[in-house]
């Protein structure tokens, strides 16, 4: 006996086509939109006698290709003597084609000074305060004949942070060609201590000498008895304000391009710090050093 | 030169096989005698699966079922007189009387004919082994029938329409050629055609694959839980096999179509000893559909197999097949001011199987040389920037012992892979890369029939990878008792995989897939893959019941954790090159599925529900997000699925629909877009290169809109004197529902699947 078709199976059927009914469209929102108008990015510096912002309108479409319009007034103020300044906008075009709005104005920022940056457009105002750290002063070692084993930088004066300490070592040897003089940098990132009157960062100028011996030895470039001879150590850093700190004391752009990160920008994204570079030279009145010994 | 590792690991596993067949031939061969050969269908020389075949005397009956390759071989049969009878459903039983003497090893095969009067009838009446609902353990097995239900445009069905209509099987959309099944990757899934593997054999528009049911035997799916046979990918198993070229007499049909145009041909070149078997397809898509709906489709595809089958002798068959497939396009709106980026992807494939019964051993053996390779390509049209080849060649046997109440099944395969990318640093800054590899495998999986109902099948796979000297080890099982009509099914394994299939799934558009190795651990690299092969454990849990003989429904359950998976690191950069993270992920899910056929109506219903879960780990995560591990749903979580399939035979035409239902795929919402510069200096930041930045609101997290689609065809054979013609109309997205392919959030840019398009199919067969 043949069964008829269950209601089940037919109401099952029915379904797509009551669905098909009442199909309607749904839009989908790729991009919810910021409050925030602005990105700001740059550093204010005593050493610097323009200073320079670069602004990045936050906008709902990428369109890398094309010169975003900026309508916006870009302002600096002296938070000590209450003096505001007026920035100049400019447009650049980077090697790889995108559109940069930088802002300018012609002054150079004073030590340990607090300055506020506002940038305002239709879409509201992003705000900054920067304070530029105080004047301090480098001290090195006693010149001698050879760097001491611990290589003692001072930083005097009251800061909050140094970053991008760096010590650069020229070094000349004998190499299977002839002489040769190079230069080897030896990071010392998070590696300056607190001291009574500022900072020192205790260079392991010993250690640091014997590991490039070495590393010229175990590279095929120089005969492991021959004599190496530093001829300058240079040292290099920034005296920073304390909102240039980065998470684990590296700039990696893969790590500080996360929104959020290291930023100081209230209302908009990003990151103006403020400081100034030390450079020191040292150099040796006349130094032997045997590597490997 | 192959590594001395290897040649030991080949000897151990060599010994393990003698072993398990020593220990199942037991001591009687000396004092009984066999009987074994093929059963194959006297019309078409094809072979035929699950014939039964007897051997009675005395009221008591020895035998079994023939093999997928219609083999059988009975063992152990005392000297006498014996009633050979061999029965298949829809074929005349045929009876012989066969007088055995001890150490007798008699080779009979038999050509079955079909029994035209009963064939309609009793295809509706007997048991089925397909179905929709017919599900044991994570594997489902699938016949051309089964295929040709599924409306497909121009009346070329394909074996992807019906694995897109699984539950828990996901397509990104309607092209790309992208399955995942059960949250596997593609990349993930084993899909061997007559044994051979292939990496990417679906084409770049959905409907089509690799596979036409023209040249289609038997499939078997594996959603998860696979046995010991089956090795080398952690997710799924598609094991398609074709069928045999036309013995007795030339055949072939001819498709036209806006969609595809195709050729098939067959027929004997010896008759009953020597057939071919031709399938040619090529795309008309970018020509003719287009203009059907008045919209590029820049979409080109195609596919040639050849399959020549021999008898050899009375129990030996060899079997050689060769496959090409070619894809290219775009998934980019061409609309776009964007470059137009091309992806295209070519498959090569050749493979040798002998099938022997020996006549001394109690076994039957499978070997298999075959040799597949792909080629993929990604960029401008003209000059595509990357590209990725992998190529594998694999020797292998499989054998089956025969014993009294179990039989075991023993396996080894020796497999070379060479890796050949360049894809411009797109992946941990690789920019180039050729690797050699070697990959060895052995199996022993044992069937143990416990009473009537009680099928125990336990089983370890050994694999020996370039990643770690010690081999993986892969312990399984499968289970499964059935009672009256109700069948309860398990599954469980371990699973290995160190070749992986690296995409960038946050782009949806971007169906590149770079193939690379896992190498070993090394302390001198920062390679995060080093020595991780990916690691996979499956759980699945099903119950069936056969109601009556036209209704049957189903449930099953998984769960399937993975390890070492590797993924693009998240980044603000609006860019796709990066480095890799290693991941772990976890699915869980079940099917319900029900089916009802009579001889005017099939119908069935699926839903599938799935969730999944990766968890990357990613050093900057703790600075981001404050958190080691980062969870997300990745872009093919696809929570509910429903699948509805309905066919009507109404005087001579026979109506399909189908709808899909699909809900929202995750997607990363972005904020908005600024820009970057890192400030790490002193001095103007206009001398420091910026770059654009997305502000993402987190990684996936909102939906893209639900996806349905209702497909219809309709289609008429007519009987000519020569053979036959077939008419259809269809329509694709019957009610014009705009689903999205994928959205581009930085351009807000969406490309949607395939509209409206109404089409037609003419095929003639001889």
């Amino acid at each position: 006996m043949r069964r008829s078709l269950p209601i089940w199976v037919a109401v099952a059927l029915a379904l797509p086509l009551l669905a098909s009914i009442a199909a309607c469209e749904e839009d989908v929102l790729g991009v919810t939109g910021a409050d925030q108008p602005f990105t700001m990015f740059g550093v204010l510096s005593p050493q610097l006698d323009t200073q320079w912002v670069r602004v990045f309108p936050i906008e709902g479409v990428l369109r890398p290709e094309v010169a975003p319009r900026l309508e916006a007034v870009m302002q600096s103020t002296d938070l000590r003597t209450g003096q505001v300044r007026l920035w100049n906008d400019s447009l650049f075009q980077e090697a790889n084609g995108s559109f940069a709005h930088v802002f300018w104005s012609d002054f150079q920022a004073l030590f340990d000074t607090p300055y506020s940056i506002d940038v305002s457009g239709d879409q509201g105002s992003t705000h900054v305060d920067v304070s530029v750290p105080p004047e301090t002063e480098l001290v090195l070692p006693e010149v001698a004949d050879q760097p001491p084993t611990l290589f003692r930088v001072d930083v005097v004066g009251e800061v909050p942070r140094l970053i991008r300490i760096e010590i650069t070592y020229r070094v000349r040897y004998l190499g299977f060609g002839g002489i040769v003089d190079t230069e080897f940098v030896r990071s010392y990132e998070n590696r300056a201590e607190r001291a009574v009157n500022g900072w020192t960062i205790g260079v392991r100028a010993g250690l640091d000498i014997r590991d490039i011996a070495r590393e010229l030895a175990d590279g095929g470039f120089r005969r492991s008895d021959a004599p190496l001879k530093i001829s300058r150590l240079t040292v290099r850093l920034i005296v920073a304000n304390q909102a240039w700190d980065p998470p684990g004391g590296a700039f990696h752009p893969e790590v500080l391009v996360q929104p959020g990160l290291m930023s100081n920008v209230a209302n908009g994204f990003g990151f103006v710090g403020a400081g100034y570079r030390h450079e020191g030279i040292w150099i040796p009145r006349d130094t032997v050093i045997v590597g490997d010994s | 030169m192959i590594d001395p590792r290897i040649l030991r690991f080949v000897l151990l596993a060599l010994g393990v096989g003698m072993l398990v067949g020593t220990a199942i031939a037991q001591d009687s061969a000396r004092t009984t005698a066999t009987v074994f050969g093929f059963v194959t269908d006297s019309d078409s020389g094809q072979p035929l699966e699950a014939a039964n075949v007897a051997l009675l005397r005395d009221g008591a009956a020895q035998g079994g079922v023939t093999d997928r390759e219609g083999r059988f071989r009975v063992d152990g049969l005392e000297p006498g007189l014996w009633l050979f009878r061999v029965s298949y459903i829809g074929y005349r039983t045929r009876l012989d009387t066969l007088r055995l003497a001890a150490e007798d090893r008699i080779s009979f095969n038999v050509a079955l004919d079909p029994d035209g009067g009963l064939v309609g009838e009793l295809t509706v009446e007997s048991k089925r082994t397909t179905g929709a609902a017919r599900v044991t353990a994570g594997q489902q097995t699938v016949r051309p029938a089964d295929v040709e239900l599924v409306p497909t445009p121009g009346l070329s069905a394909d074996l992807v329409n019906l694995l897109s209509s699984l539950p828990g099987v996901v397509s990104l959309g309607d092209r790309g050629g992208q399955l995942f099944l059960r949250g596997g990757e593609p990349s993930q899934n084993l899909v061997l055609l007559d044994g051979v593997m292939l990496y990417q054999p679906f084409h770049i528009l959905g409907f089509f694959s690799a596979f036409p049911a023209d040249i289609l035997g038997r499939t078997d799916i594996y959603a998860g839980g696979y046995g010991s046979r089956f090795g080398e990918r952690i997710s799924s198993v598609i094991d398609v096999n074709t069928r045999n070229g036309h013995m007795r007499r030339g055949a072939g049909s001819v498709t036209l179509s806006p969609f595809v145009s195709g050729l098939r041909v067959e027929g004997p070149l010896i008759r009953d000893r020597l057939s071919f078997l031709g399938s040619v397809r090529r795309s008309v898509v970018r020509e003719a559909a287009s203009r059907l709906v008045a919209q590029s489709l820049p979409f080109t595809f195609g596919d040639a197999f050849g399959k020549f089958h021999v008898v050899l002798g009375p129990s030996t068959r060899l079997s050689i097949m060769g496959i090409q497939t070619f894809d290219r396009g775009t998934l980019n709106p061409l609309e776009s001011d964007r470059e137009v980026r091309e992806v295209a992807w070519q498959n090569s494939a050749a493979g040798l199987r002998l099938l022997v019964i020996p006549r001394a051993l109690p076994l039957t053996a499978d070997l298999r040389v075959s040799w597949s390779r792909l080629h993929t390509e990604e960029g401008p049209a003209e000059a595509p920037d990357r590209s990725s080849e992998i190529e594998n060649l694999d020797v292998a046997v499989d054998g089956t012992f025969f014993g009294k109440g179990t039989s075991v099944d023993w396996g080894l395969s020796l497999r070379t892979i060479r890796i050949k990318s360049t894809i411009g640093g797109l992946y941990q800054n690789i920019e180039a890369q050729d690797a050699n590899l070697e990959h060895a495998a052995t199996y022993v999986e044992a069937k143990y029939r416990f009473g009537p109902g009680i099928l125990l099948q336990p089983g370890l796979r050994v694999q020996f990878f370039d990643v770690r000297f010690a081999p993986f080890l892969e312990p399984r099982l499968r289970a499964v008792w059935q009672f009256r009509d109700q069948q309860l099914s398990a599954a469980a394994g371990i699973y290995h995989q160190a070749v992986l299939g690296l995409s960038d799934r946050r782009d949806a558009a971007s169906v590149f897939t770079a193939w690379t190795n896992v190498p070993m651990e090394s302390d001198r690299s920062d390679d995060v893959r080093g020595g991780r092969a990916q690691l996979a454990r499956h759980l699945i849990l099903g119950y069936r019941v056969t109601q009556t003989s036209w209704l049957e429904w189903s449930v099953e359950a998984y769960y399937k954790r993975l390890e070492n998976l590797f993924i693009a690191e998240w980044t603000a950069f609006p860019r796709f090159t990066t480095r890799l993270q290693p991941a772990s992920g976890k699915t869980r899910g079940f099917d319900a599925r029900v089916e009802t056929r009579t001889s005017r109506f099939y119908g069935s219903v699926t839903y599938g529900y799935s969730n999944s879960t990766y968890a990357a780990q990613q050093a900057s995560l703790v600075l981001w997000y404050g958190t080691e591990k980062l969870r997300f749903n990745p872009p093919h979580d696809r929570r509910h699925q429903i699948n509805a399939l309905g066919v009507f035979r109404v005087k001579g035409l026979e109506t399909s629909l189908r709808w899909q239902f699909g809900s929202g795929l995750p997607f990363s919402q972005a904020v908005g877009f600024d820009g970057f510069a890192l400030v790490s200096d002193i001095g103007n930041i206009a001398d420091v290169p910026g770059s654009r930045r997305v502000i993402y609101e987190a990684p996936f997290n909102a939906r893209l809109p639900a996806y349905h689609r209702l497909d219809v065809s309709v289609e008429r054979r007519i009987e000519t004197k020569s053979g036959a013609v077939h008419l259809q109309l269809s329509v694709i997205n019957v009610y014009d529902r705009r689903n999205l392919l994928f959205l581009d959030v930085f351009t807000i840019e969406r490309a949607d699947q395939l509209p409206f398009i109404p089409s037609f199919g003419i095929k003639l067969e001889i």
